[in-house]
C-alpha cells in the first residue's frame, strides 16, 4: 500500500519504514511520493561512512549514534550489505552490531541490499537519503564496504566521507595505493586499543602529507584514533564530521557538491531509463545473431557493439 | 516488479545459541531472501523495534532456550501495538509438541523444528509473503 507524504511527515515510524520500502520499489507511487518530499530535502548533513571489511565501522556508527542521539539529534543510517549476483539474495548484518542502539526513538536504522546495482551503493540509497533528509534526520550516515575501487560512487551522494580503518590490515604500502584515501574528508583508525594502532594513524599522516601542498581554503584531512566499542574518541568523531559541513558551508563548498550531486543523480537516472530502453531498439535475435558471430571469432566485440549501435537510428543531427 | 523478500531472523532471549539461526540465515540468502539478522540476546523490545524499522516482510524467531511461551507472545503484542499485526511469524527451534497449537492460536503462521530443510521454510515464506 503507497504510503502519503502527508502520512510520512507525520513522523510515525512505521510510515517512515514503509516508505522506505516504497522507494526501493521504485515505481510510480515512488516517484510520486519522492516528488513531494524533494522540496523538504536538502537541510541535512550526509555522511558516509566507508572502509575495509571488520574495521569497525558499523560498531563505529552504533556509538557515534548513541552520542547523537543523547545530545537530541535525529540520526539516520543507511547500511548497505552487498546483494549476491548469483542468488539475488542477501545477508544483512550491520543490525548486529548496533544493538546498544534498540529502543532510541531518534535513531532510524535501515539495512539496504545493493540489489544489482553496480557499485557498493545500493540504486535506492540516493532517494532513501531524500526521504530521511526531508524529514529532518540529520546527519544522515550511508555506510557502505570499501576497499577503494568503487568509492567515488559514494562521493556522489554525501557531503562528507569517513574513512574507517584498523591496525593490522596492511603495511605502510597499502596507504599508497590509489582509491580511499583521496576521496575522503575524515580517517579514522579504530580498535585504538590495538597494538599498531597509533603507527598506523602515523602511516596515514604521513601518506596524506605527501600530497601536494594545500591550495588556500582547503580541509585538512582529519587522522583520528577511535575504540567503538566503548566510545573513545567518538565525541570528537562528531566535532570533526561537524567541523567539516561547515566548512564545506563558510566556503561555498556545499552549494557545489549538492549542485554536482542533483546532476549525478539526474545524469544516472537518465542512462537507467535508457538501458531500460535498449533492448526495444535492439532485438534480443539481432543481439544474438551478431554475438553468435563473436563467438565463430568473425567478428570482435568492439566490432559487435558498433554493428548493434548501428542498428539505432539517431536523429539526422548527430549522425557523422 | 519482483523484489527479494525480507525477513528478519531473531533471538531472544538468553540464548547464545545461533548456530541454527545462521544456517537458516545464510540458507535463505541463498535461496534469495534479504536477511537481516539481529544478533544474540535480544529483547522482545528490541525485536520488535528492528523489525518495524525494516519493514520487513516475515519475522523468523530461532529460540532454543525453552522460554518461547514467554518470548513469543510479548513480541506479538508489541508487533500489533505498532500497526504490524499482521507480520507473518514463523518460529524455529527446539520447541516441546505440547507447545505448537498454542503458539498457532496466538498468530505464528508456522513451526519449524529440526531437520526441516532450508527449501520447506523458503517455500513456505514464498507461499505467505505477498511482494
Amino acid at each position: 500500500m503507497a504510503v502519503s507524504a502527508t502520512e510520512l511527515l507525520a513522523g510515525d515510524a512505521l510510515h517512515l519504514a514503509r516508505a522506505i520500502s516504497q522507494v526501493e520499489r521504485q515505481d510510480a507511487a515512488a516517484e510520486a511520493l519522492l516528488a513531494e518530499l524533494f522540496p523538504r530535502s536538502g537541510k541535512g548533513q550526509i555522511v558516509g561512512i566507508t572502509g575495509p571489511p571488520g574495521c569497525g565501522k558499523s560498531s563505529l556508527l552504533s556509538a557515534l549514534a548513541d552520542h547523537l542521539s543523547n545530545h537530541g539529534h535525529k540520526v539516520g543510517i543507511l547500511a548497505i550489505d552487498p546483494t549476491s549476483n548469483l542468488t539475488g539474495g542477501a545477508f544483512l548484518g550491520d543490525r548486529v552490531r548496533m544493538t546498544g542502539l534498540g529502543k532510541a526513538s531518534n535513531v532510524y536504522i535501515r539495512s539496504l541490499a545493493t540489489r544489482g546495482a553496480t557499485g557498493t551503493l545500493s540504486e535506492v540509497a540516493w532517494d532513501a537519503v531524500t526521504v530521511l533528509d526531508a524529514l529532518g534526520y540529520d546527519p544522515i550516515f550511508v555506510e557502505t564496504v570499501g576497499a577503494g575501487q568503487n568509492e567515488f560512487e559514494l562521493r556522489t551522494l554525501v557531503h562528507t566521507t569517513v574513512l574507517v580503518d584498523a591496525p593490522g590490515l596492511g603495511d605502510s604500502i597499502q596507504t599508497l595505493k590509489a582509491g580511499l584515501l583521496e576521496i575522503c574528508d575524515i580517517v579514522v583508525i579504530n580498535k585504538g586499543d590495538r597494538p599498531g594502532s597509533h603507527l598506523a594513524a602515523q602511516q596515514v599522516q604521513q601518506m596524506l602529507q605527501m600530497g601536494p601542498p594545500s591550495q588556500e581554503e582547503v580541509w585538512t584531512v582529519q587522522v583520528l584514533t577511535t575504540e567503538a566499542l566503548n566510545g573513545v574518541g567518538v565525541p570528537n568523531l562528531w566535532d570533526q564530521i561537524r567541523g567539516h559541513f561547515l566548512y564545506l558551508n563558510q566556503t561555498g563548498r556545499r552549494q557545489e557538491i549538492d549542485d554536482s550531486r542533483v546532476a549525478h543523480r539526474v545524469d544516472h537516472l537518465v542512462q537507467r531509463r535508457w538501458a531500460e530502453l535498449l533492448p526495444k531498439y535492439i532485438a534480443p535475435e539481432q543481439r544474438s545473431l551478431v554475438l553468435e558471430k563473436v563467438k565463430q571469432q568473425q567478428l570482435d566485440p568492439h566490432g559487435a557493439a558498433r554493428a548493434l549501435f548501428e542498428l539505432l537510428t539517431p536523429p539526422a543531427s548527430i549522425q557523422d | 516488479m519482483s523484489r527479494p523478500i525480507r525477513v528478519l531472523i531473531a533471538k531472544p532471549g538468553l540464548d547464545g545459541h545461533d548456530r541454527g539461526a545462521k544456517v537458516i540465515a545464510r540458507g535463505l540468502r541463498d535461496e534469495g531472501f534479504e536477511v537481516i539478522y539481529t544478533g544474540i540476546r535480544q529483547t522482545p523490545q528490541m525485536i520488535a523495534h528492528a523489525a518495524l524499522q525494516e519493514d520487513v516482510d516475515a519475522l523468523a524467531i530461532s529460540i532454543l532456550s525453552g522460554a518461547h511461551m514467554t518470548l513469543v507472545p510479548k513480541i506479538l503484542e508489541l508487533l500489533a501495538s505498532q500497526g504490524q499485526g499482521d507480520l507473518l511469524v514463523v518460529v524455529g527451534g527446539i520447541i516441546p509438541t505440547k507447545d505448537r497449537l498454542p503458539l498457532k492460536e496466538m498468530g505464528v503462521a508456522e513451526i519449524f523444528g529440526p531437520g526441516t530443510t532450508i527449501q520447506t521454510t523458503a517455500n513456505f515464506l514464498r507461499s505467505r509473503c505477498k511482494v
